[in-house]
């Protein structure tokens, strides 16, 4: 315990390098992190319905498809299969992925196929930029299919072009169900999150250096830190506490669709970012805050005559409690259903800040409770005015 | 000290107008809308297009006292006469954008007098800004932009009578609420029990407005000139302006003139009646059976549809509004703090505790948390604010007007009042709780509190001006981009060339840049047609065609004509496949396919499009039967 204590003291004492020591565990917490970092997920945020098959295929036949991704780093594409007949079988597939007439890629799978439909997916060697690149797969069914196979279409036009049957294009929205993967690791990870931005890794390093700063200034201006060259400590831990976050929302983000192209990743990071700013302002805004908590409370009471006055006031203070607390529930609580959509001017919703914590009966029975109390104060008022009236002309 | 001044407010409106005029601006330059696309496809902003070309060209026929636009028109007029109709469109564009970004401040400053503190303006003015309902309409070519303009002018005007209710003020006052009458038919009754309710209210001020100020004694000519004003400029501006329509436009429309100025909106009574009553048909309708109706059959159904249209226009209308709603009972919370000398209501504020009494406990149909709050929060702000309580009052007769019109008419860009008068609400009470704490705060003798709303306000400012330019620099570089575009397009065809266009284009930019004949909008009627010699707006070109009853037959009769056709749409990042024709507007959608003719060097993907002349098969054209497909019988 003397330890401890002597430790606690010599960290009061010492605050920069309690910064510095803070500073260096957020980095190696950081990189502790990204060495076990994987994103692995598709890079089409819905499933393909996989309602139609296309089918029979026989040995040599084939089934091609167009598509484009929008994010760095395309590994593999899933398509989705299944034969004819009650056993699965081992089922062979030459997969071909073509830019223009170039095979990009070319693997062999084997798969086991049933009559129920499974997901196949073929890996390969990663594409790094394939933004505004147009693929074609083509799947053919290899030599040693024991059974025809059918591979699954949709009908929702999601993708380029039509699918392609043995070289006869379908009709215009018929597709090929596939959907485009990606599973990468580590530092590829960051390349991808900053080919999300404007101007990459300059634009990811602008961002955290921007965000960084911030959190600095506010640690320092929480704990009252000199200006100077002692600063230097506090700019490291702030840059640090970024870069943490960082790390942290890329593993929450690890199996969803593109994260970093369609703002999953980010506003996570900066809803993390803003909780430990708000509760940094929060305890800046503590004192000025007890100075005028101390203000009201005196201003408040201190002019109320009597017991009767001082309890109705209580019943006031006791419904614009609940009134908060209702208030305050609807804020946390989810989704309403919305009847009249409004569209945003460029055709987004509007944003109704739903946090969704908690149900939507919190609310509903708190602001009951809330109106409750608000008729008991108008009760309460309504007899102490009419007592009041009857001891004035008495 | 000098970082305690105070914020200098003409600083923040006009950060405030900056603001709202970049970030309105982006959409109509992207033309997500514009003046000649309502961004939805209804067409309806060609009527007041058309009689504003009219009334250009000199004929004052199209005006008429029961026309929804009746002010809008003439102005838009004249700036078609002034610039032509090409030139004069972008003119009116720029026209609708300032005056929907001049709302923002109009509001600001509303709560400002009544507060006096920026901070309440601020918050107002981004509500405002961010208002998706009035950046739309308001840019859109409705005429919803002039009423969106006076309902802001005209609580401005009654909050600047409020704190000093001078003579030219009052009848300014007046002559607002004519120009909310006059705008649109809906607002007609409720604009006069405004002005009539107006001169009662101004009388008792002191009582409802804090920064009241005082008036120099004008003896009791001028006291009665004074009360009477309001109504008086309010009956002048409509009577003059109705007199003026009348005498210079045309014979007004049948049974219109037999029904008189108030009685314009019959047929939209009859329908009302007849929902209310099916026991009514539309010809034995009376107008004493919308009376009845309103006086018996609509109290009734008064608290679900009171709750429907809480639910479907308000807290859908409102970005963050649960937190506005939160915010707005926190700062209620503060003002009771610092209510003197006790903290519970008025007996007027009493009579506000019944709205969450009466419609949360006594009416079962109150279903959900977003109409309960909103009804707490109501009656809280009425309760202890006496200016929101006043506003409520007055805007009292357009909520019912809406609400009572709600199963029929009703839409978002009329409920856009009602959000207006919300977001008002929220602006004062943060106001005014502002004031209190900077009270509290200032009594501890320390000037970091006006420091403090310095800095937050100038941050809000510099991040609302910076997303703004962002975009509108953005949406300005895609223009550009679109000009260069259509400068390659029109090498790219030949002499022979139509130019057939989406929605979201110039149709004159397309004509100037391509020098070919345009069809305007062909996915949703083909609105306007353009060609280099002929008139700026209604070329007859398409007319024949319109009642076909083929979309396919139209475009083939166009190929026969000697013209080869070509499909423009601003580029969204992936080329258009397929465009769904509609120049007929009666037969189904065919989907018909286009061609990639010449691919554009500049950006990836683009290409010079052309109709197929096959025509389809399109998207549509699905045939479930086909599915699964058989074997192809030549394999690959």
């Amino acid at each position: 315990m003397r330890v401890l204590a002597g430790y606690l003291k010599w960290l009061s004492e010492h605050r920069a390098g309690t910064a510095s020591g803070l500073a260096v565990g957020a980095i190696l917490a950081s990189l502790v992190l990204l060495w076990g970092l994987t994103w692995n997920a598709p890079m089409y945020s819905s499933t393909p319905e996989t309602l139609f098959g296309i089918g029979p295929l026989a040995s040599g036949e084939s089934v091609e498809q167009e598509f484009e991704v929008a994010g760095l780093f395309l590994t593999g594409v899933e398509f989705f299969a299944r034969v004819d007949g009650v056993a699965d079988s081992a089922t062979p597939f030459v997969a071909r992925l073509r830019e223009g007439e170039t095979i990009v890629r070319e693997g062999r799978i084997e798969a086991r196929v049933g009559t129920d439909i499974r997901a196949i997916r073929w890996d390969f060697g990663a594409v790094t930029d394939p933004v505004g690149r147009r693929f074609r797969l083509q799947v053919v069914v290899d030599k040693g299919a024991t059974r025809s196979a059918y591979l699954m279409a949709s009908l929702t036009d999601k993708l380029p072009g039509s699918v392609v049957t043995n070289g006869i294009p379908g009709d215009r929205h018929i597709d090929l169900a596939l959907q485009p993967w990606r599973k990468i690791q580590r530092l590829d990870i960051l390349a991808a999150t900053a080919g999300g931005l404007p101007g990459g890794f300059a634009g990811l390093a602008v961002l955290l250096l921007v965000v960084g700063l911030g959190m600095a200034y506010l640690i320092a201006a929480m704990v009252r830190a000199p200006a100077g060259p002692g600063m230097a400590p506090w700019l490291g831990l702030g840059l640090s506490v970024a870069v943490l976050v960082l790390v942290v929302e890329m593993h929450r983000s690890a199996d969803l669709a593109l994260p970093e192209t369609s703002f999953r990743l980010w506003p996570g990071f900066f809803r993390t970012v803003g909780l430990l700013a708000t509760a940094m302002i929060g305890a800046m805004a503590a004192e000025p805050a007890r100075n005028v908590m101390g203000n009201v409370g005196r201003e408040f009471l201190g002019r109320l005559d009597g017991g009767r006055e001082k309890l109705v006031a209580g019943l006031v203070v006791v419904a614009v409690l609940a009134s908060l607390v209702a208030g305050l529930a609807y804020a946390l609580d989810g989704s309403d259903i919305v009847f009249v959509e409004v569209a945003g001017s460029s055709g987004d919703r509007v944003v109704q800040g739903a946090v969704g914590l908690l149900g939507h009966e919190p609310a509903r029975v708190s602001s009951m409770l809330a109106a409750v109390f608000w008729l008991v104060v108008g009760a309460a008022v309504l007899v102490h005015r009419i007592a009041a009236h009857r001891h004035g002309s008495g | 000290m000098a970082w305690g001044r105070r914020v200098p407010v003409g600083l923040v409106l006009t950060g405030l107008f900056l603001a709202a005029l970049v970030i309105r601006s982006a959409p109509v330059i992207r033309l997500d809308y514009a003046p000649w696309w309502d961004g939805m496809g209804y067409g309806y902003a060609d009527i007041w297009i058309g009689q504003a070309v009219s009334l250009a060209e000199g004929d004052f026929s199209v005006l008429d006292y029961a026309l929804e636009g009746l002010l809008f028109v003439p102005v838009q007029a004249l700036a078609l006469k002034l610039f032509g109709v090409a030139t004069g469109m972008r003119v009116w564009a720029i026209f609708l954008v300032v005056v929907s970004a001049a709302i923002v401040p109009i509001a600001g400053h509303t709560v400002y007098l009544a507060t006096r503190q920026p901070l309440g303006a601020f918050v107002t003015g981004t509500l405002v800004i961010y208002d998706p309902v009035l950046a739309w309409y308001g840019n859109n070519g409705w005429s919803d932009a002039q009423t969106f303009l006076a309902v802001a002018l005209a609580c401005w005007g009654f909050v600047l009578c409020a704190r000093r209710p001078t003579l030219p003020r009052l009848l300014s006052l007046g002559g607002l609420l004519g120009m909310l009458a006059l705008g649109h038919t809906t607002w007609l009754y409720p604009a006069m029990l405004w002005a009539l309710m107006a001169p009662f209210l101004l009388a008792t001020r002191t009582r409802w407005f804090p920064a009241a100020l005082d008036l120099d004694d004008s003896g009791s000519w001028g006291c009665w000139a004074r009360r009477l004003a309001v109504p008086l400029g309010y009956f002048v501006a409509v009577a003059a302006t109705t007199i003026l329509v009348a005498s210079v436009g045309h014979e007004t429309r049948d049974g219109v003139e037999r029904a008189g100025l108030f009685n314009v909106d019959q047929n939209n009574q009859r329908v009302l009646v007849m929902t209310y009553d099916p026991s009514i048909g539309w010809d034995d309708w009376k107008p004493s059976d919308t009376a009845r109706v309103v006086l018996t059959k609509f109290p009734a159904r008064l608290p679900e549809l009171l709750a429907s249209f809480v639910h479907g226009h308000v807290t859908n209308a409102v970005h963050l509004y649960r937190w506005v709603l939160l915010v707005t009972v926190l700062a209620t919370s503060l003002v009771i703090a610092g209510r003197r000398p006790v903290p519970w209501p008025s007996w007027w504020g009493l009579v506000g505790l019944a709205i969450p009494g009466y419609f949360l406990l006594v009416e079962p149909r109150v279903e959900t948390s977003a109409v309960a709050l909103a009804y707490l929060t109501l009656g809280i702000v009425w309760a202890y604010i006496p200016l929101t309580r006043v506003l409520i009052v007055l805007f009292g007769p357009i909520l019912g007007t809406l609400v009572l019109y709600l199963p029929l008419t009703t839409q978002p860009r009329h409920s856009n009042a009602i959000v207006f008068l919300v977001i008002l609400i929220a602006g004062i009470a943060i106001g005014l709780a502002t004031d209190r704490v900077r009270r509290w705060y200032t009594a501890s003798g320390s000037g970091q509190f006006e420091f403090g709303q310095r800095v937050l306000l100038a941050t809000g400012l510099i991040v609302l001006v910076g997303l703004g330019s962002a975009r509108t620099m953005d949406a300005i570089e895609g223009r550009i981009a679109e000009g260069r575009y259509l400068e390659w397009l029109g090498d790219q065809m030949g002499e022979d060339a139509l130019v057939l266009t989406a929605a979201n284009a110039d149709p004159w930019q397309v004509m100037e840049l391509t020098g070919r004949p345009v069809v305007y909008d062909v996915e949703n009627g083909a609105r306007l047609v353009l060609e280099p010699d002929g008139p700026e707006w209604g070329s007859e070109m398409l007319g024949e065609f319109r009642a076909y009853s083929d979309e396919v037959d139209v475009l083939r009769a166009l190929e026969e004509r000697g013209y080869r056709l070509w499909f423009y749409a601003p580029w969204q990042g992936a080329e258009r496949e397929w465009f769904d024709p509609a120049v007929t507007g009666s037969s189904p959608p065919v989907p018909v396919e286009l061609v990639r003719v010449t691919e554009y060097p500049e950006q990836g993907g683009r290409a010079a499009l052309m109709v197929e002349t096959r025509f389809g098969p399109g998207p549509n054209d699905v045939d479930l039967g086909k599915l699964p497909y058989g074997r192809a019988s030549d394999r690959g």
